[in-house]
């Protein structure tokens, strides 16, 4: 181990095999195969956007956790156990579940029964417009620069892991996951997300269990990082103490991740709500989100658990992000290669198609039609919502591989989108929260709960470290916003008008099972009169 | 932004730090069992809350009414060994 544990990732690729490369243009043209195939069922923009709301609960669970594991969730994930111990795998299992649950019981009924496409068409029909081009606009820009940093950091990632040219491999992917999108839209993007997973967790699971092999099991691993020094005592505790210098304190991992930022981030993130809306059934909805729930189970012994073996395997490295790709390479036979590059790939594109299929939902519904409806006086039709549809997302991914190369640019842009999001969860949360359970809440007292927590959180981000323990105090800034907001919101509410109960009718806990007409009205927003 | 830094550093940062230290005294002084303890109570009452839930509600849109599609039932499955991972790791 003496030798290995000196091991340093170098700019030279790995030499994949012919068998490697077999599997890797298998799963690729299978992929794109699977995906054209389901644009035959492609008929309008709701089939395009929404699946047609024929997903079953399987796929679309499937499909959420595909989405939300990336190659640098993988990579840094990974380096972030390498660094801070097993307190990373809180992000999955804490921050999943009761979360999920949550979501799926309190907050997927009411965006159900309100029969909206998106997160701020919710809010809008709760709260008005103000509220839903605010949280629409955020929504967009953060996913759009998303799109753009993914393909940029996995094509430096990959383009360093197989020493190709990195605008190689962010061209396959835009070629790629633009083909199967833009022919199979939701449909699609799901049911590769299922193959994507599986073959994710496969060559992740092929990964652990050499890497576990090698570093002798559980005990050996412990005693070996345990006698690198005191500042490794924690590394394998999944609860540090409140004062620790890391950023995993289990207060803020109780408090902000736990309660606020997981729930917001389920209830509310696009990319992983879409899935949701795109069910056959309410029952499908809820059941959706406790088999994501079961798989996230699953995620740290891909992600976490790697990045400790690393840490006992090769302790010196230049870089804890180093942690992934040195395993890959080091350990992993001809074969085994191929899998787990096309694990890579994997995550890549769902991760990819996911936020592309997301971004084209929030421009379509929040600002083309709202936008169509204001000039033409009538509702853009399916037919023609699907063509934009599919042109928005040639756009979309043409346009987020050119930003890649201005991504590069700009080395913390990725810094400040992560910190853009903690800043919107709190605040949103509370508006849902009060939006669903509280019919005295307003728009003008909604508008300036957003506003306002999320101008405290950016403040809390800049004062930091003269309040709190860590560099990167989130968690606690997530729970400041979400009571700030939570306040503001009730305080302004309180002074104005309530809404007049024919706006919130079927919107609000209490208003919609208890309440005649709140039935029909659902039954209507469900199933439209037919205009002929 | 300089400007910006020193109105918060003058109206925010004493009144948030007013806030934040009885409450980082307080965290600090508890043991790691009550650690445990809060989050193993969160992941109960977060989670299992769901077996309150009416039967008609939790077969709401389900094709059929067999006992496989209670959804109670899954999440107290799901449940289970998220608890035992907090409670033993």
């Amino acid at each position: 181990m003496g030798g290995e544990g000196r091991a340093k990732m170098t700019t030279a690729g790995i030499h994949l095999t012919a068998i490697d490369l077999l599997i890797l243009f298998a799963y690729l043209v299978g992929t794109l195969w699977l995906g054209s195939f389901c644009g035959r069922f492609i008929k309008s923009s709701d089939d395009f956007l929404l699946a047609g709301k024929s997903l079953p609960f399987w796929a679309a669970g499937m499909s959420i956790v595909a989405t939300d594991i990336g190659v640098m969730d993988m990579v840094s994930g990974a380096g972030a156990a390498y660094q801070n111990g097993m307190a990373q795998a809180n992000f999955d299992w804490l921050g999943s579940v009761p979360a999920l649950i949550i979501v799926g019981f309190i907050f997927v009924p009411f965006y159900w029964r309100a029969g909206v496409s998106t997160v701020p068409e919710f809010l809008g029909r709760r709260f008005g417009e103000g509220v839903r081009w605010f949280q629409a606009a955020v929504w967009l820009f953060i996913m759009v620069v998303n799109l753009a940093i993914m393909l940029w950091m996995s094509g430096l990632f990959l383009g360093t892991v197989l020493d190709w040219n990195p605008y190689v491999a962010i061209w396959i992917t835009v070629v790629g996951v633009g083909i199967y999108t833009y022919a199979g839209g939701l449909t699609a993007v799901v049911m590769t997300d299922v193959i994507q997973l599986l073959v994710l967790f496969v060559g992740s699971a092929a990964l652990l269990a050499l890497s576990y092999w090698k570093a002798g099991g559980a005990a050996e691993m412990a005693r070996s990082v345990g006698a690198r020094g005191p500042e490794f005592a924690n590394h394998f505790k999944l609860l540090l103490p409140h004062n620790t210098t890391t950023s995993y304190p289990w207060s803020g991992i109780l408090f902000g991740l736990g309660m606020v930022m997981s729930t917001s981030y389920f209830a509310t993130n696009q990319a992983v709500i879409q899935r949701v809306f795109g069910t056959r059934s309410e029952w499908d909805a809820k059941a959706s989100m406790i088999v994501a729930g079961g798989f996230k189970l699953l995620v740290p012994l891909l992600i976490t658990f790697p990045g400790l073996t690393a840490l006992a395997l090769y302790p010196k490295l230049e870089k804890a992000d180093y942690a992934m790709p040195t395993l890959v390479r080091q350990l992993l036979p001809p074969g085994l290669m191929g899998l787990i590059i096309a694990a890579f790939f994997s995550a890549l594109m769902s991760n990819v198609s996911g936020y592309l299929n997301s971004s084209t939902t929030v421009a379509i519904t929040d600002f083309y039609q709202p936008v169509i409806r204001f000039f033409r006086g009538r509702e853009a039709s399916a037919e023609h919502c699907l063509k934009v549809g599919r042109g928005l997302t040639v756009g979309l991914v043409l346009a987020a591989g050119l930003g890649a190369d201005f991504v590069r640019r700009f080395e913390t842009i990725y810094n400040l989108i992560q910190t853009m999001m903690s800043f919107i969860q709190g605040p949103t949360l509370a508006l849902l929260l009060l939006g669903i359970f509280w019919r005295r809440a307003n728009s003008l007292g909604a508008l300036a709960g957003i506003l306002s927590g999320f101008f405290l959180a950016v403040a809390l981000n800049l004062v930091g470290t003269k309040l709190f323990r860590t560099d990167n105090p989130f968690l606690f800034v997530s729970v400041w916003s979400f009571l700030f907001s939570l306040g503001v919101t009730v305080a302004v509410s309180l002074c104005g008008a309530p809404p007049p109960p024919e706006r919130i009718r079927g919107l609000v806990y209490g208003m919609v099972d208890r309440d005649p007409e709140a039935q029909a009205l659902l039954r209507e927003r469900l199933d439209p009169p037919n205009p002929a | 932004m300089n400007l910006l830094e020193s109105l918060l550093d003058r109206w925010l940062v004493p009144f948030m730090a007013w806030l934040l230290r009885p409450i980082d005294a307080f965290l600090d002084g508890l043991p790691p069992w009550a650690w445990r303890l809060s989050v193993c109570l969160f992941l109960v009452v977060g989670s299992l809350w769901v077996l309150l839930i009416p039967r008609k509600s939790i077969y709401d849109g389900a094709p059929t009414q067999e006992r496989w599609r209670d959804l109670r039932i899954w999440v107290a499955l799901l449940t289970l060994p998220y608890l035992l991972i907090y409670l033993w790791l």
